[in-house]
């Protein structure tokens, strides 16, 4: 008995260690990951992000937690980070957006960042990048590479973000190719590696030469390698596991986002805001292209580049048409942000559907 | 080296064992966090302080605490039976749809003491019949029961996926694949912080299974089948039927579990919603020695594991690794202590 009371005393004197700001002068940021670290992909970019963070701003300390299924129980974790005492979380999925609201009522006074979702709360910020930008200039590589007009795309989840992408790339390769076509098959996966190279195999066999995709394994790539075709990697510079075949990749550069938000926190101007930022600031970008791409290939993505980081020109810009050739954008229309957060259709040039739409 | 059968043993010495072998997982650990810098017993006072005294830890252990002791006293039924269901996983998440399907769609408006009941009840058959597929499969056709339950398990998560990305999609959601959330009847009363009245079940469960076992023919018939199908066929005794029985109420286990943690703290339906309750709730049933009070002992602490990895990653910037080593040295070391109880390990020395 007195050995248990002598425990208990002795736990809650840890407790007084480990809890409070024993961090004095530093501001703590926690990161909340879906992945684990390692997986070359979403979760591996926000940690580059948060290595990033960590070298340019001085004063951080960063803490994370990986491999975080999403829910409600992400509550109990995340609590973790508010009592050891972090200031600012980043949610980085999709799935951490109602606990998010949930915990930013309990702890007014945490300042919350999440990735990729819509609600927003006085000490709530919402962040993501404007993807489909390198998107589309990744798809005007394939249009130029691709001999047999047929592009593979080995998509992930069918959720409006994967969509988007499909319908930027495909909008890229149409510009420069209006005949070829971009073949979807779907893997319902974000990381499996033996799924995914499957479904890469299975594009390759019913013809394509050039291969694209979203989930967060290299399989793809190394299944492109293999036969000798052609590929676009995503999330990170994926040429190390196919440097034959890897023509280029659109990237995540999170650090400038997080270095934007948390030097708000540090000067005291941070505010709850709708960050969505695009190539022009950084946020995303192209991996180097491989030495198999031709300089005029180069150049076409780099005109439209410019003009995308100057604001001449807009990827989803009418006209657009859907698969079935229903215009979907008019001529001189936009589509607005949430128009295309919430994108549930496929551009002409798409082959495949969505599932269960 | 030769392994003797022991002829018998003792409670006590078979507690010993299970003790040491929990012991020398610890050391082994030790070595692999010595080999990181870390100093092995700071990083186990940090682990047990705050999965066990800290309010917030203790909240995240008890959340954790109750998917896994209902799935291991499930999974005890079907082991005792030497039935091996690694199914859990799978009919957990069927009795999450169950709890779905009541509380968004059938009766979205009932009062939430009637509607509590009808939850529980559809969650559970929905696992009950999950664990049926493979009891019927394996009763009457003699396939692997191990096969055909984690083969269910992909299956089981397949379907809900299908159903969160497609029908049953948050319509005002932004095609996120979630269902919508419950309404407020739909929700378990919160007892402290985000544990929910959901955490007394298990100590009900515990009992009942012990009553089973213990004082009633059933549980009877159900462990001298385990012991000796051919002497309990002999002896009159129905192995098909209590086979598929055994599987069924395994599953209504995992379906209960899966419906309360919709209605305790999930709230809706979302994929990667578990982090893989219905396979560490083996390691639970398993390191309880198939004791009903053991499973309610050993799972919290396995959810104090759970919180107390989650701090190491937070304050010793250990990867999340860490935890599944942890789980994979206890489970090894407790098997191995295991073969130590069952056999005397005698090293004789050639021509001796």
């Amino acid at each position: 008995m007195k050995k248990l009371v002598g425990l208990i005393v002795f736990s809650i004197f840890l407790l007084t260690l480990f809890t409070g700001t024993s961090f004095a002068g530093k501001l703590k940021v926690g990161f909340i990951y879906v992945g684990p670290v390692g997986d070359a992909g979403w979760t591996y970019a926000h940690d580059q992000g948060r290595k990033y963070l960590e070298k340019k701003v001085k004063g951080v300390e960063t803490v994370y937690l990986e491999s975080v299924p999403e829910g409600s129980e992400s509550i109990t974790a995340m609590e973790n980070f508010i009592a050891t005492g972090c200031k600012v979380i980043f949610a980085t999925s999709y799935g951490y957006m109602d606990p998010v609201q949930e915990l930013a009522k309990r702890y007014p006074k945490v300042i919350f960042e999440h990735c990729s979702g819509y609600k927003m709360a006085k000490n709530v910020g919402i962040y993501f990048g404007r993807m489909y930008e390198p998107r589309f200039l990744s798809g005007i590589v394939a249009g130029l590479m691709t001999k047999s007009n047929k592009i593979g795309y080995v998509a992930a989840h069918p959720i409006p973000e994967v969509i988007r992408g499909i319908n930027a790339f495909t909008l890229g390769v149409r510009k420069v190719n209006p005949n070829a076509k971009v073949i979807v098959v779907w893997t319902n996966t974000w990381y499996d590696p033996a799924a995914e190279k499957e479904a890469a195999l299975s594009v390759l066999e019913a013809g394509c030469d050039v291969i694209t995709q979203h989930q967060d394994s290299p399989a793809p790539q190394q299944a492109a390698e293999e036969k000798g075709a052609y590929s676009i990697g995503y999330n990170s510079d994926m040429s190390k596991f196919a440097p034959k075949a890897h023509l280029t990749a659109p990237v995540w550069n999170w650090g400038v986002i997080y270095e934007y938000i948390v030097r708000k926190v540090l000067d005291g101007t941070w505010k709850s805001e709708d960050i969505w930022w695009g190539m022009d600031k950084g946020a995303v970008g192209l991996a180097p292209f491989g030495p198999m791409v031709p300089d005029e290939v180069k150049l076409k993505v780099l005109l439209y580049q410019k003009k995308i980081e100057k604001g001449e020109f807009f990827v989803f810009q009418g006209p657009i048409k859907d698969q079935k050739g229903n215009v979907v954008v008019k001529e001189g229309e936009k589509l607005s942000d949430s128009d295309m957060l919430k994108m549930n259709f496929f551009v002409e040039g798409v082959v495949g559907t969505i599932p269960s739409k | 080296m030769r392994f003797e059968p022991r002829e018998k043993t003792t409670p006590i010495f078979e507690l010993n064992v299970m003790i040491i072998s929990v012991i020398l997982s610890f050391v082994a650990l030790s070595i692999l966090l010595f080999i990181q810098g870390k100093n092995p017993l700071q990083t186990y006072k940090m682990m047990f302080s705050w999965a066990f005294f800290n309010p917030i830890g203790l909240q995240g252990t008890l959340v954790k605490f109750v998917p896994l002791s209902i799935i291991g006293l499930g999974l005890l039924a079907a082991f005792k039976m030497k039935i091996w269901n690694i199914g859990g996983e799978g009919q957990y998440h069927l009795g999450a749809i169950g709890a779905t399907l009541v509380a968004l769609f059938w009766f979205p408006h009932l009062n939430i003491y009637l509607l509590l009941p009808v939850i529980f009840l559809v969650g559970t058959i929905a696992g009950g019949l999950w664990g049926a597929i493979p009891g019927l499969l394996k009763a009457y056709l003699g396939a692997d029961e191990i096969v055909a339950t984690l083969m269910l398990n992909y299956i089981g998560i397949l379907f809900m996926e299908y159903l969160v990305y497609g029908p049953w999609k948050d319509p005002h959601g932004y095609s996120f694949p979630m269902t919508a959330t419950f309404t407020e009847n739909a929700r378990l009363p919160i007892i402290w912080g985000k544990v929910h009245w959901g955490v007394v079940v298990p100590i009900i469960l515990a009992f009942l299974m012990w009553y089973i076992f213990e004082k009633t023919t059933f549980g009877y018939e159900m462990k001298v089948i385990g012991d000796n199908k051919d002497a309990a066929r002999y002896a009159g005794m129905s192995v098909k039927k209590n086979i598929l029985l055994i599987m069924i109420i395994s599953g209504m286990f995992a379906g209960l579990a899966g419906a309360i943690q919709m209605v305790g703290i999930q709230y809706r339906l979302q994929p990667n919603f578990s982090p893989g309750y219905g396979y560490t709730a083996i390691i639970v049933a398993w390191l309880s020695r198939l004791n009903p009070f053991g499973v309610v002992v050993v799972a919290f602490l396995m959810g104090g594991l759970f919180v107390g990895c989650e701090i190491l990653q937070i304050l010793m910037k250990l990867p999340i690794s860490i935890t599944y080593i942890f789980q994979g040295l206890l489970f090894t070391f407790v098997l191995l202590g295991e073969v130590y109880i069952k056999y005397r390990i005698k090293i004789s020395k050639r021509g001796a």
